[in-house]
C-alpha cells in the first residue's frame, strides 16, 4: 500500500523517541500508552511523566513471520516487558541471541532503526531494549 | 420477540481461485434463503461482515455491492467490521434489530476473500487488527503476541505446551467428515511439535491458515425452529499488555455472564461450544473465561481428552477456526450455522447426540472485543 509516512512518524516522534506515560493527578494511576482520561477514577487531569528506562522481561518471542515493513529484519526478538515504574510495553529486543532470552532478564531502554521505508523514504527510529549487562 | 435461524448456508472454506467475494456470498446466500423458503423480496435487510476487503481485495462499500449481486435492490445494506469478531457483532446487530422490531427477516453474510495476496500480506493484514502505534509499527504481529502470551501462560501456571496443543488435535479429529471444512485430516501432538514456529514457542500448526468463504444466515422474528435466546458483546483495553491480568479475557468474562443471565442458565447447560481458536492459547484462555474450567486450569481440563464429538463438551464441532478454516470476517456466521446445523439435526456425519443448546465465541484481535451467542432449539433446554 502506498500511503505517506512522513506524517505518522512525525506525530508520533516523541513516543518513539522518548516514550512517555501519564500519570493521574488525582489517583496516581500511571499509564503507557499515556491516556487522557483516567480508568481508574475518570479524571481528566493527568499530566505526561519520563517512563522508567529499565526493566524485565516477563515473556518474549521470535517474530520469524512480520509484516511487510519488516520482512527485511527477520528474525528478531520481541519482548513483553514491565518497566521499573510498573507498566508494561512489547519492543524489540536487540544485542542479544535467542539462547540467551530468558523471562526476567533485566534489559534497558536505546533507541535504534525500526525500519527503512523503501529506497529514498524515511528511515524511522523506535525504542528498542538490550540486555542490562552492569546489573545482570 | 424471539429471533430465529430461518436458514443458513456457506460455502466449503478453502481458496476459491476461480470465485470472487461476491460468487462466495452469492452460493452461500442462496442456500440460506432456499432454506428459509424466502426470496430477496421478503429481506428487511442485509448486513455483511468482512474484516480485510480494503486491504486484501481493494473493495469498500460491501452492504451495497453484496445486496446488488443478490438482486436485492431498494432495501437498507450495511457493512460491519470488528477485526476477528466481525462475524459475530454482524449477527449481534441483526439481533437486535430483530428483537426491536425494526425488521422481520434479516441477511446476515459473513466473506473473506484471503487467497488473492502472497503469504507475507497475510501477515500484515492480521497486524491491522492491533494497535498500529504501540504494536505493529514497532513489529508485533498477532502470531507473536500470541506466543507471548502463551510462553507466559506456560510459566505462570507450569502448563504442558503439549496439552495446550491438544485443542488443535481436538478440532482437527472433529473436521475429519466435515465436508465444508478447510483441513478434514488429522494431526497428532507429534505433528504440531515437528511443525516450525510461527512465533516462538508457537507452532505452525496452532494457528490457523488464510482461506476463502462465506457464510449466510436468514434470521427471523417471524418463525423458526432454532432461537437465538442471547447475544452479548464487550471490549477489553485494547492493547492487551495494559490489563490487570495478562492471561484474562475480561471481555470473553463478561459478555458470556450478560450471555447465560439472559438465557437464564449456567455454563454447565451448555452443552457444545464453537470457541474462536485463532491459536490454540486463545482457546484456552477462551475456556477458561467462559467458565468451562477453572482460571488457569483450561490445560488441564484438555488433557482429559474432553472436545471431541463424542465426549460430554464437544468442541468445535466442524473443525473450528484451525480445522473447518478461518476467512476472517465470515468465521462468526460459520460458528452460527454449524451450531444451528447441530440443533436443526442436518449435521450429517458431526452431529452429536442430544444437541438443546450451543454457545459460539467470537473474538476480535486478542480480546479487545467479543461477542457470545447461545442457540437453543425450540422446547430444547
Ligand atoms: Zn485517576
Amino acid at each position: 500500500m502506498s500511503r505517506e509516512m512522513v506524517p505518522e512518524y512525525w506525530r508520533n516522534r516523541e513516543m518513539y523517541l522518548r516514550p512517555m506515560g501519564s500519570v493521574c493527578k488525582d489517583c496516581g494511576s500511571k499509564y503507557f500508552p499515556p491516556r487522557k482520561i483516567c480508568l481508574k477514577c475518570g479524571s481528566k487531569n493527568l499530566e505526561k511523566y519520563e517512563l522508567s528506562e529499565k526493566g524485565r522481561v516477563l515473556s518474549w518471542t521470535v517474530v520469524r513471520y512480520p509484516s511487510e515493513e519488516f520482512s527485511k529484519y527477520s528474525p528478531y526478538v520481541l519482548g513483553l516487558i514491565e518497566l521499573d515504574d510498573g507498566t508494561r510495553l512489547v519492543a524489540q529486543i536487540s544485542d542479544v541471541s535467542i539462547d540467551e532470552m530468558h523471562i526476567g532478564m533485566r534489559v534497558k531502554m536505546m533507541i535504534r532503526r525500526a525500519f527503512e521505508e523503501g529506497e529514498s523514504g524515511i528511515i524511522r527510529y523506535v525504542y528498542k531494549f538490550v540486555p542490562d549487562i552492569k546489573e545482570k | 420477540m424471539p429471533v430465529y435461524v430461518r436458514g443458513y448456508g456457506f460455502t466449503d472454506v478453502r481458496e476459491h481461485w476461480n470465485k470472487s467475494m461476491e460468487d462466495l456470498a452469492l452460493e452461500a446466500c442462496i442456500k440460506a434463503l432456499e432454506m428459509a423458503g424466502l426470496s430477496g423480496k421478503n429481506i428487511d435487510k442485509i448486513i455483511v461482515s468482512n474484516a480485510l476487503g480494503e486491504y486484501l481485495n481493494h473493495k469498500g462499500h460491501l452492504g451495497a455491492l453484496i445486496a446488488d449481486t443478490l438482486g436485492i435492490i431498494n432495501k437498507p445494506a450495511i457493512r460491519v467490521e470488528a477485526a476477528s469478531a466481525s462475524g459475530g457483532i454482524a449477527v449481534h446487530q441483526a439481533f437486535l434489530e430483530l428483537k426491536g422490531e425494526t425488521a422481520r427477516n434479516i441477511l446476515v453474510i459473513g466473506v473473506e476473500k484471503m487467497a488473492d495476496v502472497l503469504p507475507n500480506s497475510i501477515y500484515t493484514a492480521r497486524s491491522l487488527m492491533i494497535d498500529r502505534e504501540y504494536l505493529s509499527s514497532i513489529g508485533a504481529t498477532m502470531e507473536a503476541l500470541e506466543a507471548i502470551i502463551l510462553r507466559l501462560y506456560l510459566e505462570k501456571y507450569k502448563a504442558e505446551h503439549e496439552n495446550i496443543m491438544k485443542l488443535a488435535v481436538v478440532s482437527h479429529s472433529n473436521a475429519l467428515r466435515a465436508k465444508h471444512a478447510q483441513f478434514p485430516r488429522p494431526i497428532t501432538v507429534d505433528t504440531i511439535k515437528r511443525s516450525p514456529y510461527v512465533a516462538d514457542p508457537l507452532h505452525f500448526f496452532e494457528v490457523t491458515a488464510p482461506a476463502d468463504g462465506a457464510a449466510a444466515l436468514v434470521l427471523s422474528n417471524e418463525t423458526g425452529s432454532v432461537e437465538i435466546v442471547s447475544s452479548s458483546a464487550s471490549t477489553d483495553r485494547f492493547r492487551f499488555f495494559e490489563r490487570d491480568d495478562l492471561l484474562w479475557l475480561e471481555s470473553v468474562y463478561m459478555a458470556a455472564q450478560d450471555a447465560y443471565n439472559q438465557a437464564k442458565l449456567t455454563h454447565s447447560d451448555i452443552d457444545f461450544v464453537e470457541l474462536h481458536d485463532s491459536s490454540t492459547i486463545m482457546g484456552v484462555l477462551e475456556i477458561e473465561a467462559l467458565g468451562l474450567s477453572e482460571k488457569g486450569a483450561g490445560h488441564k481440563l484438555l488433557e482429559k481428552d474432553i472436545g471431541f464429538l463424542n465426549s460430554e463438551m464437544p468442541i468445535n464441532t466442524f473443525g473450528g477456526l484451525k480445522a473447518r478454516g478461518d476467512p476472517i470476517g465470515a468465521t462468526g456466521v460459520y460458528q452460527i450455522a454449524e451450531i444451528s446445523a447441530q440443533l436443526f439435526g442436518h449435521a450429517g456425519d458431526n452431529q452429536i447426540d442430544n444437541a438443546k443448546t450451543g454457545l459460539a465465541l467470537s473474538v476480535g484481535g486478542l480480546g479487545e472485543l467479543s461477542v457470545i451467542h447461545i442457540l437453543k432449539k425450540k422446547g430444547g433446554f
